[in-house]
């Protein structure tokens, strides 16, 4: 059995640390070893207990989730980071992807999108969080953030394609069989194949990898 | 010198009296701010019988007349302290008027002319005067939102300026008579006590206008 | 003789041109003291608001927003086999999500946080693009030239923009509205170009809703620029705005 993933959340709403900590807690996969109320708690507790990952708030007193990001991925290169964000601040969540984040949620996720993330980073992999809107998407596209994966753009063929182009309008299965004249349960399958070879959880990690290798463009979905 | 001759004559003269009673009438309503301007109305009222006795006895009203004038700039320069004149400098402002008084002691008192009518004094605290209302009224109309017209304060400055720019223009006749008469000056010192008796009816209008003391008021 | 009443009538004339003079030059020195003064009384204002604004924005997120999410994730907490109430559990959050959704929405037209983070071009890009995303209205945005806004500036210019755009979108119905930046001289120029209806400029200056295009002359007025309105019923709308910087 694997083990339990090792975790240290920081976050400076007590209410909301508070929460979270109570969901995972619950959580067989997952075990909590620290909370954080700031960047420097984050560090020292990182620094002590040496988790697989960390779960931060972007914004936070003393010592933004940017700053400790930054200063933890220096010391132990290893470290999966997700980051936390209340209202989208987009620019923010952008640093923290090029700080070295692996992912980032919002905090009205549910725990299913939480648990996803986790499990999902903690394979090796981005996590998007389901909620990104477009210009999030641009935004990361153009930011310095590498994805990692080097997944070819021309593994798809014009069928596939074209579909992409419709996930990443915001077409649901339905709609994109009537305008391509296939049925609901088709596409979805086609939908299934192309999450897996592009490594996506979701549209919003379809959307990010149709940008960055130019299936669609900026100006048709924002 | 300055005789009052005829009967409506000594009435317009007497046209004092008019700002005068409504300032009795109304004596509680008017307060601190009007303090210096009643005793002025006071002072006014006082002076034309002094001046009548005078000239009975000693046909010249110049000395009345002249610590008249003394007594009138001090309670004007007073009243527009009470009204804000220079009121974060009372040194500064105290020494303003002790040196336009200077110059009336210099002229009736060193140079001994009380007994006459010198000129540089009269002319001197009139126009101080009209600057010190211009200045008011001009600070009134760029700040105060209330009704104007019906502003005593107001009502008042425009009765200094009128009335002593008129005082000016009368010692300037007065002087050019003295020294060979025209027509223009004779019209002028003709016209004073119709200016004067204009200028008290404006002056009771605005002791009229003043509003009922508030009780709890910022406003003094 | 006759000199000595000609300098008496001189002397008498000189004083009296003082007082005209004084007369003139004491209103002109009031006015500008008083004009002076209403534009402080504005200033006041606008920075009160802004100020009433950041603590609202900051109360919203800093109280409100950990409790929704912390009750989202209560929510998601409660385990239950039972469908119907896991049904009623998948609404409650949807709801939540649109609650949190609205406050963003709020939060953002109040404080727009970007604005302090990345300047104005990049608050005013982010703006474009969530309210792109809302309406009906095809915005673009052009820096001509490179700009370097003064930081308490940014807010004020920020502001006008974000009227000029709803303006547009509720009343203009137009299809496009381009916005261009551009600096020249010391000053920042900015130029708003819609395809939309127009209005009678005096009209809506007598109309209660001619309070939001007084704002902008107010706020432009604080900041020591001039801002000049172009419209006519049917021909679209142009504003331009040039704001002093150095």
């Amino acid at each position: 059995m694997k083990n339990r993933i090792s975790l240290v959340i920081a976050d400076d709403h007590e209410i909301f640390r508070d929460g979270l900590a109570l969901m995972l807690a619950k959580q067989e996969s997952v075990e909590l070893v620290g909370q954080a109320g700031d960047g420097h708690e984050l560090i020292r507790l990182v620094d002590e207990s040496k988790p697989d990952m960390v779960l931060t708030d972007i914004k936070m007193p003393r010592l933004d989730g940017i700053a400790a990001a930054r200063v933890l991925l220096g010391r132990y290169p290893g470290l999966k980071i997700i980051a936390l964000s209340m209202f989208e601040e987009e620019d923010l969540i952008v640093e923290m992807l090029e700080a070295g984040a692996r992912g980032y949620l919002l905090k009205n996720a549910d725990k299913q999108e939480i648990m996803e993330a986790i499990l999902t980073v903690d394979e090796g992999n981005i996590f998007y969080c389901k909620h990104t809107t477009a210009r999030l998407a641009s935004l990361i596209v153009r930011s310095r953030f590498d994805a990692g994966k080097k997944a070819q753009g021309h593994l798809f063929n014009d069928r596939e394609k074209e579909i992409i182009r419709l996930i990443c309008k915001q077409h649901t299965a339905q709609e994109i069989g009537d305008l391509l004249f296939l049925s609901k349960r088709t596409v979805e399958g086609y939908r299934t194949r192309i999450l897996e070879k592009m490594d996506a959880k979701n549209t919003a990690g379809v959307v990010i990898f149709a940008l960055k290798h130019s299936i669609i463009k900026e100006e048709e979905i924002l | 010198m300055r005789s009052l001759s005829a009967f409506s004559e000594f009435l317009i003269s007497q046209s004092i009296l008019l700002p005068f009673l409504v300032g009795l009438v109304r004596f509680r309503r008017l307060g601190w701010m009007y303090q210096p301007f009643l005793i002025l109305l006071v002072l006014g009222a006082l002076n034309e019988p002094a001046s009548y006795l005078f000239i009975r006895n000693i046909h010249s009203n110049a000395i009345p007349n002249n610590l008249y004038a003394l007594a009138e700039w001090i309670l004007i320069a007073w009243q527009f302290h009470r009204w804000g004149f220079m009121r974060a400098q009372r040194k500064l402002f105290v020494g303003l008027v002790g040196c336009v008084s200077l110059v009336w002691v210099t002229e009736d008192l060193v140079l001994g002319q009380i007994a006459t009518f010198p000129p540089y004094f009269q002319i001197f605290y009139c126009f101080i005067t009209v600057l010190l209302s211009v200045n008011k009224i001009n600070f009134m109309i760029t700040y105060d939102d209330r009704r104007l017209y019906s502003n005593p304060i107001f009502l008042i400055c425009i009765g200094f300026i009128i009335f002593f720019i008129y005082r000016i223009v009368y010692e300037w006749a007065y002087q050019t008579s003295v020294r060979g008469s025209t027509d223009t000056a004779l019209f002028v010192i003709m016209l004073f006590g119709y200016v004067n008796a204009l200028t008290n009816i404006t002056f009771a209008i605005a002791l009229l206008c003043i509003p009922r003391r508030p009780r709890f008021s910022l406003l003094t | 003789m006759v000199t000595s009443v000609l300098n008496i009538t001189l002397y008498v004339s000189l004083i009296i041109a003082i007082i005209i003079i004084y007369f003139f030059v004491s209103i002109i020195r009031y006015h500008r003291r008083y004009m002076r003064l209403q534009r402080e009384k504005i200033f006041a204002e606008i920075t009160i608001r802004e100020n009433e604004r950041k603590r609202i924005a900051g109360d919203l997120h800093d109280s409100l927003g950990p409790l929704l999410s912390a009750v989202k994730l209560n929510i998601g907490s409660v385990d239950t086999l039972a469908p119907a109430d896991r049904e009623v559990l998948e609404k409650t959050g949807r709801y939540l999500d649109e609650i949190i959704g609205s406050l963003r929405r709020i939060s953002h037209d109040l404080v727009p946080g970007i604005l302090e983070r990345r300047g104005l071009l990049e608050a005013i890009r982010e703006f474009i693009a969530q309210v792109g995303a809302r309406g009906s209205v095809n915005i673009q945005l052009y820096v001509v030239k490179e700009i370097q806004v003064p930081k308490e500036k940014e807010i004020h210019i920020f502001r006008m923009i974000q009227e000029i755009i709803h303006n547009t979108i509720k009343h203009a119905h137009a299809g496009n509205l381009q916005i261009g930046f551009s600096e020249e001289g010391g000053h920042i120029l900015c130029l708003t170009k819609d395809d939309g209806c127009g209005f009678d400029k005096e009209k809506a200056l007598s109309r209660s809703s001619g309070l939001g295009l007084r704002s902008l002359e107010s706020r432009c007025e604080i900041l020591g620029g001039i801002l000049q309105l172009d419209s006519a019923p049917g021909a679209g709308t142009n504003y331009f705005i040039k704001i002093p910087v150095r």
